[in-house]
């Protein structure tokens, strides 16, 4: 694992370790998150990688070990103003079905702490992001699948917080519109935003992130970018598939 | 952001959400109006006092075998009862509106469960009235309708004192004294004494019928002193403000209910996770749905109460403060109740469920569907009573609408008090709730 100098690091996550009742999500995972980078989160399903989001994001506060923030330890779930730092796109839609998708924005951008104005111009960015602004007035059940995807994303950004969690943002999205997310994403990682991106998709994680963490059953199997990940199992060319064929002797794609 | 703006927010989007679904919206607010005004009716018309209202009336089918002037009379008596349809009934020119049957045609269709009560004034009838002989009155009934049969024999009763003016109780005085082997003459003096009596009560009620009631009231045993508190509106009686007051709290439990299950739809729905990430404390979500159910609530009472107030005078504006106040105990109460079965189900099918059940229940030992509290309870069910939300509102609502109470009143204050402290309760156990079920494993 490549240890990042802490002096860039905005999250650092220490020990982690999360328990459903008996069933353990996540063990002992350490890993940091430097500013600006778009920062990976590779593994198959029940791997822990919304788990870990989730304990993150506010949303679990069973956890143990340590996290943190910009040097600060921190509990998410406990602390209401940090929590406007750490923006999640969960990997289940969570939108108002009777609501429209600027609705959406709105409200949620005003419960992220807006001004009115503010959110009005954060709604008008996440439809653009979204690529609905000419259904802006639309409900949202009116929405195919992929749309709904879109708006989910845009809702989670909404509030533009420094860190952003994105939980697979792009299951069922068409191609056009996965390219559209990517390089809004881009462009965000540019503007100096961090990400951390989950997914179980290797081109995603080599096109975006500056690093990855990959993980298996709750548990860290490397850390780096692509090169050194390839370097760790000493096959420099390897791709990511390979790499995490020869870290868990099976395939990504069938576990 | 802090817990107030968020909550505000929070109710904002409900509310919106709420009122723009027109269709569910109005059903919620004109239900309750609707079946307040089916109730206050229903139960007006069953305890119509002799003011005159319409009033549910038990059918009684009667011939007249006698066929004299005072079969004749006892018959048209029972006509004017206001607690009978009598059968056959008349046209305007005096003809038989229905078949008019014989005895034995009437006593075949008690049997064959056609008629259910059936008077049969036998022959003989004026000829035994004159001599004090045991009257040939039959009722062929079918037992079971006892509750026409307690209001059948009332009836009768009534029309038969009305119609002879009274002479059936001295004849009934008369046959107990020969029965008890007095000798005729003295019997003859003690019936003419007795006439006299009843000649001069007879003078003395005008041209009000002989009723056996003025028996007793006319000569001194009870005297009837009626007291209105001259605050009452006009019109109202216990038992209206009672299905008024009653309906208000279920339905407001029914609504509110269905409102704060929408904090499992967000949960459901996926919004719930979202919310959670955001900076906001997780009370406010819960605090202001409480505000949304709330508003709601308060404009669902308020249609209410105006309906009953437009048919029933119940009296709203006569103590606002205090009406007021009991609405807004009442509602806080609802609206924990709601948060409460919201906070404990785990899926929305276990919330509908479980407050169906419980507000059914509560609807009915806490007098929101029969007149429980002016009654007096056997323990149990009196302890069941005090343990429902609906009993304290409803039993507030009818101090202040019937015995024209003021929220000075210690029985008012009483209830508004538990109602809160059910608020309090119920409010930090939903919370308590809120916290385990939604935040730990969100
Ligand atoms: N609410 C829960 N209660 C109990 N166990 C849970 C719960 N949520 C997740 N788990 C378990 O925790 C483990 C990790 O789940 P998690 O959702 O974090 O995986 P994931 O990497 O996000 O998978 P996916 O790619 O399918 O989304 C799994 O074994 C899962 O069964
Ligand atoms: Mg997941």
């Amino acid at each position: 694992m490549t240890a990042a100098p802490p002096a860039t690091a905005l999250l650092e996550v220490h020990n982690l370790s999360l328990f459903y009742g008996e069933r353990c999500a996540v063990q002992d995972l350490s890993f940091q998150v430097r500013r600006g980078e778009c920062f990976g989160l590779l593994g198959p399903n029940g791997a822990g990688k919304s788990s870990t989001l989730g304990c993150l994001a506010g949303l679990l506060n069973t956890w143990q070990g340590e996290l943190q923030f910009g040097g600060d330890a921190i509990r998410p779930a406990d602390d209401v103003s940090l929590r406007g730092k750490i923006g999640l796109v969960p990997q289940d839609l969570a939108l108002y079905e009777d609501m429209t998708a600027v609705e959406n924005l709105i409200f949620f951008a005003r419960m992220a702490g807006l001004s009115k104005a503010a959110a009005k111009e954060g709604a008008d960015r996440g439809l653009e992001l979204a690529g609905l602004t000419d259904r802006a007035k639309d409900r949202v059940d009116s929405f195919s699948g992929g749309m709904k995807r879109r708006l989910n994303l845009a809702v989670g950004d909404v509030h533009e917080p420094p860190l952003l969690l994105l939980d697979e943002p792009t299951v069922g999205v068409d191609p056009q519109s996965r390219n559209h997310i990517f390089e809004t994403l881009e462009s965000l990682s540019k503007s100096g935003r961090t990400l951390i991106y989950t997914t179980h998709y290797m081109e995603e994680v080599e096109r975006l992130c500056d690093r990855i963490l990959i993980m298996n059953e709750g548990v860290a199997l490397g850390c780096g970018t692509h090169a050194e990940l390839a370097t760790s199992i000493d096959q420099p060319n390897a791709t990511l598939e390979e790499v995490f064929l020869n870290m868990t002797g099976r395939s990504l794609r069938d576990s | 952001m802090k817990l107030g703006p968020a909550a505000l927010l929070f109710a904002r989007k409900d509310l919106s959400l709420f009122f723009r679904d027109r269709t569910a919206m109005l059903l919620s607010f004109l239900m309750p109006a609707t079946l307040v005004t089916i109730f206050g009716y229903l139960m007006g018309m069953m305890s119509s006092d002799s003011d005159g209202g319409p009033m549910a009336r038990a059918t009684l089918w009667v011939t007249d075998v006698d066929q004299t002037e005072d079969s004749r009379s006892f018959y048209a008596n029972l006509r004017t009862s206001s607690l009978l349809s009598v059968r056959p009934r008349l046209n305007d020119d005096g003809t038989y509106l229905d078949t008019a049957y014989t005895a034995e045609q009437l006593r075949e269709k008690v049997i064959d469960g056609k008629v259910d009560h059936a008077l049969i004034i036998g022959k003989g009838f004026a000829q035994a009235l004159a001599s004090a002989e045991p009257l040939p009155l039959t009722m062929v009934r079918d037992p079971g309708a006892q509750m026409e049969g307690q209001l059948l024999n009332i009836a009768v009763m009534q029309s038969l004192s009305a119609s002879t003016e009274g002479r059936v109780f001295t004849n009934l005085l008369v046959q107990n004294l020969r029965d008890a082997g007095m000798p005729d003459i003295a019997v003859d003096q003690i019936r003419a004494v007795t006439e006299q009596q009843r000649e001069l009560l007879q003078q003395s009620s005008g041209d009000q019928p002989f009723n056996m009631m003025n028996l007793f009231s006319g000569r001194g045993m009870v005297k009837m002193e009626d007291h209105v508190p001259p605050e009452r509106a006009n019109n109202v009686s216990a038992i209206q403000a009672q299905a008024v007051g009653g309906i208000a709290v279920m339905m407001l439990l029914f609504g509110l209910t269905a409102a704060s299950a929408s904090l499992l739809r967000e949960r459901e729905g996926g919004t719930m996770r979202r919310l959670l990430s955001l900076p906001i404390p997780p009370g406010s979500i819960l605090l202001g749905k409480a505000l949304a159910m709330g508003v709601i609530g308060l404009i669902q009472l308020t249609v209410l109460f105006v309906v009953g107030e437009f048919l029933f005078e119940i009296g709203i504006w006569r103590d606002p403060l205090t009406l007021g106040a009991i609405i807004l105990c009442t509602i806080a109460a609802a609206v924990a109740f709601g948060l409460l079965i919201a906070a404990w189900a785990r899926t929305p099918k276990q919330a509908d469920g479980m407050s169906t059940l419980v507000i059914l229940v509560m609807s009915c030992l806490g007098g929101s569907w029969f007149p429980l509290q002016t009654l007096d309870l056997p323990m149990p069910m009196n302890v069941a009573m005090h343990l429902t939300i609906n009993h304290w509102s409803v039993s507030s609502f009818q101090n202040l609408f019937w015995r024209t109470k003021s929220l000075a009143d210690t029985e008012i204050l009483l209830a508004l008090g538990v109602l809160l402290l059910f608020t309090v309760l119920a409010s930090w156990q939903a919370l308590r709730l809120f916290r385990t079920r939604y935040l730990e494993r969100a």
